[in-house]
C-alpha cells in the first residue's frame, strides 16, 4: 500500500509510458494476490475425507448381485449290497461312475428346473457327487476328490439291518451318526475334519433282497421305495430293485431327496421372484449376527385368574438345546417377563357350532395390543440389535376358551400365530376356565407349558424361513426323523448356514454401495479415517468368505460373511457421518459475498480496463 | 456346660430372625400414606416396592420385577442408583421439615440424578454416560444432557450407603440392608473405593409431565390398571402445588459375598409424592371460617379405589396425623385427663410402649382407635384396621392404616377427613430454613448468598435433648455446637472464586478455622466440569442466622452454548444442606389392631421410615441471567466489516489505477464518449429513433440484462 502511494505521486509527474506500465503492475498484482490466495483458500476450507475404495465397492457390488455366494456340497451315495461273486471289481467301478454321472446330471437337471430360488440357501451347481458300493469285506468308490473325509468301509458287517426293517428309525439314524463320526477319529484327518462335515451327506441305498433272511417276516416294502431322512447328514432308501445293481428310477429318487431336503431343507417355498435382500430378511437376525428372544407370560386379567412360571426350568428344558444347536447361524439371547392386566385388542366372537370362543382369521392381524402390551422394552437390545417376541397369551375367564379361526374355518391347532420379523403368540386357556376367586398366583409346571413351548418351538422354526415341523414330509414314502432336543436337524443348521451366509455378503454389498454412493452425493461431508477401515475390512472379509465357501469350509465363511456384514453396518452407522456439517450454499454465499462480489468485480474490471488500455497505449506508440 | 446351652439357645432364637430375613421369592407391595396439611393442602405419598433375591440363587428370569431396571442395573452395574422427577418445591416450613418421609421425598425440582457403580473407577464416567442415556429412552427425559461431565458432580462424602460411620457423615445415606455384616475394616475400605464411583448430576430446568409417569407406572406390575395406582388420575396429580417421582434402585448383586450376606438381591423402591388442595368445600353447615376442608380419596383424585393390586404381598392405605396435630388434639379434647394420657416422649424401649399399649386398652385411656376415628376436632371416614403411634422427639404422630380390599367388592374404599372444630396447627419444622438468592446486580460479576434461619422451635427442648443423645456418638462435634454440611454444584460458567468466601454467624464474620470442619472444593474448569462445593460447617446451637457467601464471575458462553431461550437466563442446580446431628426417623409402634391386618409388620413404607437419617434441605433453584448476544449478530459483523472492507479495497484501487487528469485529457482528445457495443448494435437496428430514445431503450435492455442474470442466479441456487 505504502509502494503504491509512491507510485500515485510517481505518477503525477512521471511519463505516460512509465505509468503505463506500473498502472499494470499495480492491479496484476492485486490479481496475483486473489489468483493465489484462491487454492490457499480451497486448502484451508477442505474438509477431510478419507479415501474410499469406491471402485472395489461397485465392482463387489457387482460381483455379488451377479452370482450369490455358494457353498459346495458333496453328496455321497452309498450301496449296501452283499459282493456277489460274478462281479468284477472295474465293472463296479464302472457303474459306480455311471451313477456319478447320472446323480449329476438329475441333480443338475432339478436345480437348473426350478431356477433360481434352489441357489439361494442352496449350493447351486456346485456340489460334487461320489459313489461307494460297500460289501462288508470289500468296498469300491468312486469321485471321492483328494482332502475328503471317506465314509469308512464295513457298514454292511455293522449295520443293524433289523432295526431298518424294524422301522426303528431312530435308532437307526444315531447308529450312522455314531459310525460315521467314529471311524471318521481313525482316520488320519479324522480329527481335523470332524467338525467340518457340513455340506457332507451321506444317502445309504439298502436293498431289501440283499438280506431276505432277516426281512422274512416282513413284506411291506415291495413296490415303491421308502426314504427315510435322518436328524444329522444321513438319509437312507429302502428299495426292493432285484434286478440291476443300481436302477434308475432309484437314481432319480435319492437326487430328489438330496436337493429337496440336503440342499433346501424341505423345499423352497418362496416364489423366485424375491430378491437376495429380503430373503435375508427371513433370518430374524441383527447384522452382528445376534438376536434375542424375548418371552411374554401376558396375564389378560389377573382378577381372574395369575399364573406365573419358572422359566429358568423352561429355558433349560426346552430352549438351551436349541441356542446351542443355533450357534453355527446366530447368537440368540433368552429373556422373559411377566405381564399383568395386558387384554387383546380383539374381542373375540361366540361360535356356537364348537362351543368356544373365537379369534377371527381376518381379526389376527390386530390382536396384539400395542398399547397395552408393554413387550419391547429391551436393554440388551441396544443399537441395532433384533428382538423376537414370543406372547403366551391367557386370555381373560369370560372370553377363556379362547381359539383362532384359520382361513379355512378351522380352529387352529396350534392355537398361535406368528408374524414375520416380529415373533410369536400363542393362546393358553387355563384348564377348566374357572375362575380363581383367592387371587393366589398359580404356576404353570413344565407339563402345563410343554405343549405351549412346542409350539413356540415350531414358530422359531418358522421365523427362521424352515417348515414348521419337518414331519410334514412324512408320507407312506417319506419319512424324517424330527431332530426331539434341539428342533433343528443338522443338515437343516447347514442350509441356514448357507442362507445366512449368502444373505450377508448380500446386504454388506448393498450396504457397502449405498454407502459409497451416500459418500459420493455429498461432498461436504467428513469421512473418518475409520470409516476407511472398516470399509475395508468389510471388503476383506468378504473375499475371505467366498474364499473360504469355495473350498467348503461352512463355519469360516459363514463367520467371515456376518464379519462384512457388521463390518458394513458399522461403516453406514457411523455417528460421524450422521453428525453432518450442516452448511448450506446459501451460507457459504452469505459468508462470501459482502467481500469478494465488490472486491474482485473492482479487481477484476480493473485489470480487464488496464489490459485493454495497455493493448491501446502499446497500439498507438508503435503506430505512431 | 450352662454357658454352651446358654449359647445354644441364643442360637436358636436369633435363628428365626435371620430366616425371616431371608427372601426367597420376588415380592412387591403398594402402600399410599396420606396427611392433612396445615395449609389446606393433603399430601399423598405413594410406595412402591419391588424385592428380588440375590441374582445367583434365583436367576435372571422374573416374574414381579421389571425387567427394564434389571437389565439396567446388570449393564451398568449399578450399586445404588436414585432418580427424581420433581415439579414444584416442597415447602418445608409448611409442609414439615424434619419427619423421615420429607427426607425420602423432599427432592429440588427438575430432575435429579445419583448413582454408585460397582465399575473400575477408570470405566465409571463412561458407564455414567451409557446410564444416562439408557434412563432418559426409559423414562422419556432429556437425562442425556447429563452425560458429559460439564454437570456432573463426583461427590466426597454424600450418596453412598453406610452413614456415621468413622467420622463419616454423608448427606444422603441410606443404610445397607447387610452392612452389618461386614467387619468395619474393610467397610471404610470399601467406602473408599465406592466415593470414586459416586456421580451426581441435576437438570433444575426439566420439566416433568406424564411422559415421565407412564413409563414409570409400566415398572409397576398392574400398572395403573388396578390398586393404588389407579388413583392417579392425571389432570389432578399435575395440577397440585408439589409432585415428585422417583426411582430408587439398590443392589447387592456385585457385591464380593453376594448372595451369602445380602438377603435382598435387587431392591426397588418407586415413590410419588403428592401435594394437592383438598378440593371439596365444607359443607354448607360448616362453611366458615378456618375450618380445614373435608375431604376423601374420591375427591382428591376424582377417582375411586377399587380393589388392590393382587400382586402386591402388601396392599396398605394410612392416615398419618402429625404430632403437633395429635398434640392440639391432646390439648383440646383431653385437656383434662392430661395425666393419664401416656407421654412416649422419652420412653427409650419398647417395653414401655407396650405398657402403654396396655393401658390404652383399659377404659381411661385416651388414644385408642375409636378416639382417633371420631373425636371433637375431626372424623375419620372407613375403617381403619389397625392402628399405631410415633415415637418421635416432637411428640406423638398417629398412624391409622385401612386394608384395601381385594378387587370385586363393589364398595370402593373412600377414606376420608371431616372437620369438626376450625384448627390451625404448625407442623415439626427442621432445624434451620433456608434461602439462596443472588447478590450483586449487572452481567459481569455477583455474589450467591445462602442463609440459613434458625427456625423457633417449640419443642427446641426436645430436640436438643434428641441431639444431645445422638451427640454422644458423635464425639467430634462438642456438645454445644450443631453441624451443617453444604452441598453445591455450580456449572463452568459461574466462575466461582472461592477465596471470597465468607461465613457470617449472626452477621458476625467467622475465620474459616472456627466454623469449617471439613470442606472439599473442586474449582470449575470451562467446558469440562462444574465448580463443587462441599463444606461442613460447626455452628453453635444459639446461632440464629447463619450466611454463607461467595463471589463469582460470570463466564461468555459461546453462541451454541445457549439455551433456545436464552433471555430466560440460566438455572442453577438446588444446594443441598444436611443437619448430621439432626436424624429424621419415624418408628411406628403397634398398639391396637383388629384381626385381618397381619401383614402390617412387613409394610416397606413403615421400614423405610424407620431408618435413621439426617435432616436435609434443598435450597432453590437460582436463576442467573447472563449476557445474552444478538443471535444474528456473526452475520451482520460480517456483512458490515467486509462492506466496509470492500469499499475501502475498492476506493484504493481506483485511486492507485485511475488519473482523473489523464481521463479528462483522453476524453477531450476522443471527442465524443465511446459507444459500447451495446449502443452500437442499436444504433445499427434503429436507426429511424433519436439518439435520446436510443439511450432509453440501452439502458431498459441493460437493466433487463441485470435482472436476467440475478433470475438465473437465483435459479441456480434454488436448484442447488
Amino acid at each position: 500500500m505504502y509502494m503504491a502511494h509512491s507510485v500515485l505521486v510517481q505518477a503525477n509527474g512521471g511519463t505516460s509510458a512509465q505509468t503505463r506500465e506500473e498502472r499494470l503492475y499495480v492491479v496484476s498484482s492485486v490479481l496475483i494476490f486473489f489468483l493465489l490466495g484462491f487454492p490457499v483458500w480451497l486448502k484451508s476450507t477442505e474438509i477431510y475425507r478419507a479415501p474410499l475404495p469406491f471402485a472395489a465397492v461397485e465392482e463387489y457390488s457387482k460381483h455379488v448381485g451377479s452370482s450369490s455366494l455358494t457353498f459346495p456340497c458333496y453328496f455321497h451315495f452309498i450301496f449296501l449290497e452283499k459282493w456277489a461273486e460274478d462281479w468284477n471289481e472295474t465293472l463296479v467301478i464302472e457303474d459306480l461312475e455311471n451313477v456319478v454321472i447320472k446323480a449329476s446330471q438329475a441333480i443338475h437337471n432339478i436345480v437348473k428346473k426350478s431356477n433360481s430360488s434352489y441357489n439361494y440357501g442352496g449350493c447351486g451347481t456346485s456340489f460334487v457327487v461320489m459313489a461307494s458300493l460297500d460289501a462288508g469285506e470289500k468296498c469300491v468308490r468312486t469321485g471321492v476328490p483328494t482332502g475328503l473325509p471317506i465314509w469308512p468301509c464295513g457298514l454292511m458287517r455293522s449295520m443293524p439291518f433289523t432295526l431298518v426293517h424294524q422301522n426303528d428309525n431312530d435308532a437307526v439314524d444315531e447308529f450312522l451318526n455314531r459310525f460315521s463320526s467314529e471311524s471318521l477319529i481313525d482316520w488320519e484327518y479324522g480329527a481335523s475334519w470332524r467338525g467340518r462335515t457340513s455340506g457332507m451327506y451321506t444317502i445309504l441305498s439298502i436293498k431289501e433282497n440283499g438280506h431276505n433272511e432277516s426281512a422274512s417276516g416282513n413284506g411291506g416294502y415291495h413296490g415303491t421305495p421308502k426314504a427315510v431322512i435322518g436328524k444329522y447328514r444321513h438319509a437312507w432308501l429302502i428299495t426292493s430293485s432285484r434286478n440291476s445293481l443300481i436302477a434308475n428310477e432309484e437314481i432319480e429318487q435319492l437326487s430328489n431327496v438330496v436337493v429337496k431336503f440336503f440342499m433346501n431343507a424341505g423345499g423352497s417355498s418362496h416364489s423366485s421372484k424375491i430378491s437376495m435382500e429380503e430373503k435375508g430378511e427371513f433370518l430374524p437376525l441383527a447384522a452382528d449376527g445376534k438376536a434375542i428372544l424375548s418371552f411374554s407370560l401376558l396375564n389378560a386379567e389377573p382378577a381372574d385368574w395369575i399364573f406365573d412360571w419358572n422359566f429358568n426350568e423352561l429355558q433349560v428344558r426346552f430352549l438351551d438345546p436349541i441356542l446351542q444347536a443355533l450357534q453355527p447361524i446366530g447368537y440368540l439371547e433368552v429373556e422373559s417377563q411377566v405381564l399383568y392386566h395386558t387384554p387383546s385388542t380383539i374381542q373375540s366372537v361366540w361360535e356356537p357350532a364348537a362351543g368356544k370362543r373365537v379369534v377371527l382369521f381376518e381379526h389376527i392381524p390386530f390382536f396384539v395390543n400395542a398399547n397395552e402390551w408393554h413387550l419391547d422394552t429391551s436393554t440388551a437390545a441396544a443399537g441395532r440389535s433384533k428382538v423376537l417376541q414370543f406372547a403366551i397369551y391367557i386370555p381373560p375367564a369370560v372370553e377363556c376358551p379362547l381359539h383362532l379361526k384359520q382361513q379355512d374355518g378351522n380352529l387352529s391347532k396350534t392355537n398361535g400365530f406368528t408374524s414375520p420379523g416380529w415373533g410369536g403368540v400363542v393362546i393358553f386357556n387355563p384348564g377348566n376356565c374357572r375362575r380363581n376367586f383367592s387371587g393366589s398366583v398359580q404356576h404353570l409346571s413344565l407339563k402345563n407349558m410343554e405343549p405351549i413351548m412346542n409350539v413356540i418351538i415350531a414358530q422359531i422354526r418358522v421365523l427362521f424361513g424352515l417348515t414348521a415341523s419337518i414331519s410334514e414330509f412324512n408320507d407312506e414314502n417319506m419319512h424324517c426323523i424330527p431332530a426331539v432336543n434341539t428342533a433343528f436337524s443338522e443338515w437343516e443348521i447347514d442350509v441356514l448356514l448357507r442362507r445366512r451366509a449368502a444373505a450377508d455378503v448380500a446386504s454388506s454389498a448393498s450396504t457397502l454401495r449405498s454407502l459409497s454412493h451416500l459418500v459420493q452425493s455429498l461432498p461436504n461431508m467428513v469421512i473418518k479415517d475409520e470409516i476407511g477401515v472398516q470399509v475395508r475390512n468389510s471388503l476383506s472379509a468378504a473375499a475371505a468368505a467366498e474364499y473360504n465357501a469355495s473350498k467348503g469350509v461352512y463355519h469360516a465363511a459363514a463367520e467371515a460373511a456376518r464379519k462384512a456384514r457388521s463390518w458394513a453396518e458399522e461403516a453406514f452407522f457411523q455417528p460421524s457421518i450422521m453428525s453432518l456439517l450442516y452448511l448450506p450454499l446459501e451460507h457459504h454465499f452469505a459468508i462470501y459475498t459482502p467481500f469478494f462480489v465488490p472486491v474482485l468485480l473492482h479487481t477484476f474490471l480493473a485489470a480487464f480496463k488496464e489490459i485493454k488500455r495497455y493493448v491501446r497505449a502499446c497500439k498507438s506508440t508503435s503506430s505512431s | 456346660m450352662q454357658f454352651h446351652h446358654y449359647a445354644v439357645l441364643l442360637l436358636v432364637a436369633s435363628f428365626p430372625v435371620l430366616i425371616a430375613q431371608k427372601l426367597d421369592e420376588e415380592e412387591f407391595s403398594e402402600e399410599l400414606l396420606v396427611r392433612p396439611l396445615p395449609d389446606r393442602n393433603v399430601f399423598a405419598h405413594f410406595h412402591f416396592t419391588h424385592r428380588l433375591p440375590p441374582t445367583v440363587h434365583y436367576g435372571s428370569h422374573h416374574v414381579l420385577f421389571p425387567k427394564a431396571i434389571f437389565q439396567i442395573v446388570q449393564k451398568f452395574r449399578i450399586r445404588e442408583m436414585e432418580l427424581s422427577f420433581t415439579q414444584g418445591r416442597w415447602k418445608y416450613n409448611n409442609w414439615g421439615g424434619v419427619d423421615p418421609l420429607t427426607r425420602l421425598q423432599a427432592k429440588p425440582s427438575g430432575v435429579e440424578l445419583w448413582a454408585v457403580f460397582a465399575v473400575p473407577d477408570d470405566q465409571v464416567d463412561a458407564t455414567w454416560g451409557n446410564l444416562t442415556h439408557a434412563l432418559s429412552g426409559l423414562f422419556c427425559a432429556s437425562l442425556n444432557f447429563l452425560e458429559s461431565m460439564v454437570m456432573v458432580a463426583k461427590p466426597k462424602k454424600m450418596f453412598a450407603s453406610g452413614c456415621g460411620k468413622e467420622g463419616i457423615t454423608p448427606l444422603v445415606c441410606s443404610e445397607g440392608f447387610a452392612d452389618h455384616h461386614a467387619s468395619n475394616q474393610s467397610r471404610s475400605k470399601d467406602q473408599n473405593i465406592l466415593r470414586s464411583r459416586v456421580r451426581y448430576g441435576a437438570l433444575p430446568r426439566e420439566a416433568v409431565c406424564t411422559e415421565n409417569l407412564t413409563p414409570w407406572l409400566k415398572l409397576l406390575p398392574c400398572r395403573d390398571k388396578a390398586g393404588l395406582a389407579s388413583l392417579l388420575d392425571r389432570p389432578t396429580i399435575y395440577k397440585g402445588s408439589y409432585h415428585s417421582l422417583r426411582l430408587y434402585i439398590k443392589s447387592n448383586n456385585f457385591e464380593e459375598h453376594q448372595g451369602i450376606n445380602g438377603d435382598i438381591g435387587t431392591f426397588l423402591q418407586q415413590t410419588l409424592s403428592l401435594v394437592i388442595p383438598a378440593s371439596e368445600n365444607p359443607s354448607s353447615g360448616e362453611g366458615l371460617k378456618g375450618f380445614q376442608p373435608n375431604w376423601s380419596l374420591f375427591s382428591l383424585f376424582g377417582r375411586h379405589l377399587m380393589g388392590r393390586c393382587l400382586l402386591a404381598k402388601t396392599s396398605a392405605l394410612y392416615l398419618e396425623f402429625e404430632a403437633p396435630l395429635v398434640e392440639k388434639l391432646k390439648q383440646l379434647d383431653f385437656g383434662t385427663k392430661d395425666k393419664e394420657y401416656c407421654s412416649l416422649a422419652g420412653s427409650e424401649d419398647e417395653a414401655s410402649l407396650l405398657d402403654c399399649s396396655a393401658d390404652s386398652s383399659g377404659d381411661i385411656a385416651p388414644f385408642s382407635l375409636s378416639m382417633v376415628k371420631d373425636n371433637d376436632i375431626f372424623m375419620v371416614n372407613g375403617s381403619p384396621s389397625s392402628f399405631s403411634l410415633e415415637r418421635g422427639a416432637y411428640g406423638n404422630g398417629v398412624l391409622l392404616s385401612f386394608n384395601i380390599p381385594k378387587h370385586g367388592k363393589q364398595q370402593p374404599l373412600n377414606v376420608g377427613l371431616t372437620w369438626k372444630l376450625p384448627i390451625t396447627w404448625s407442623p415439626v419444622r427442621g432445624p434451620f430454613r433456608a434461602t439462596r438468592f443472588l447478590v450483586g446486580s449487572g452481567n459481569a460479576r455477583g455474589a450467591i448468598a445462602l442463609v440459613l434461619k434458625a427456625n423457633n422451635m417449640p419443642t427446641r427442648d426436645l430436640m436438643n435433648l434428641h441431639s444431645q443423645r445422638s451427640l454422644e456418638k458423635e464425639s467430634l462435634v462438642s456438645p454445644d455446637m450443631t453441624s451443617v454440611t453444604v452441598f453445591q454444584v455450580v456449572p463452568w460458567y459461574i466462575h466461582l472464586y472461592f477465596h471470597t468466601l465468607q461465613v457470617l454467624i449472626d452477621e458476625q464474620p467467622k475465620s474459616f478455622r472456627e466454623v469449617i470442619k471439613w470442606m472439599q472444593v473442586v474449582p470449575s474448569e470451562d467446558r469440562t466440569s462444574p465448580g463443587v462445593m462441599e463444606i461442613e460447617l460447626k455452628i453453635p446451637y444459639n446461632a440464629s442466622v447463619i450466611t454463607l457467601i461467595v463471589e463469582f464471575d460470570k463466564g461468555f458462553l459461546r453462541i451454541d452454548e445457549h439455551n433456545p431461550d436464552a433471555n430466560r437466563g440460566f438455572d442453577l442446580p438446588s444446594a443441598l444442606l444436611s443437619f448430621p446431628t439432626e436424624q429424621s426417623e419415624g418408628n411406628y409402634f403397634h398398639i391396637e389392631a383388629t384381626k385381618s391386618s397381619a401383614h402390617f409388620h412387613n409394610s416397606a413404607l413403615l421400614e423405610e421410615l424407620k431408618r435413621r437419617k439426617s435432616v436435609q434441605v434443598y435450597t432453590e433453584v437460582l436463576l442467573v441471567p447472563l449476557a445474552t448476544p444478538d443471535f444474528s449478530m456473526p452475520y451482520n459483523v460480517i456483512t458490515l466489516t467486509c462492506t466496509v472492507l470492500a469499499l475501502y479495497f475498492g476506493s484504493l484501487l481506483n485511486v492507485l489505477r485511475r488519473r482523473v487528469s489523464e481521463e479528462e485529457r483522453l476524453a477531450k482528445s476522443k471527442g465524443p464518449s465511446p459507444q459500447g457495443l451495446l449502443e452500437r448494435l442499436l444504433s445499427r437496428l434503429l436507426r429511424r429513433r433519436s439518439v435520446e430514445s436510443r439511450a432509453r431503450i440501452a439502458k431498459v435492455l441493460k437493466l433487463m440484462l441485470v435482472a436476467g442474470m440475478f433470475i438465473a442466479l437465483n435459479y441456480y441456487l434454488s436448484d442447488s
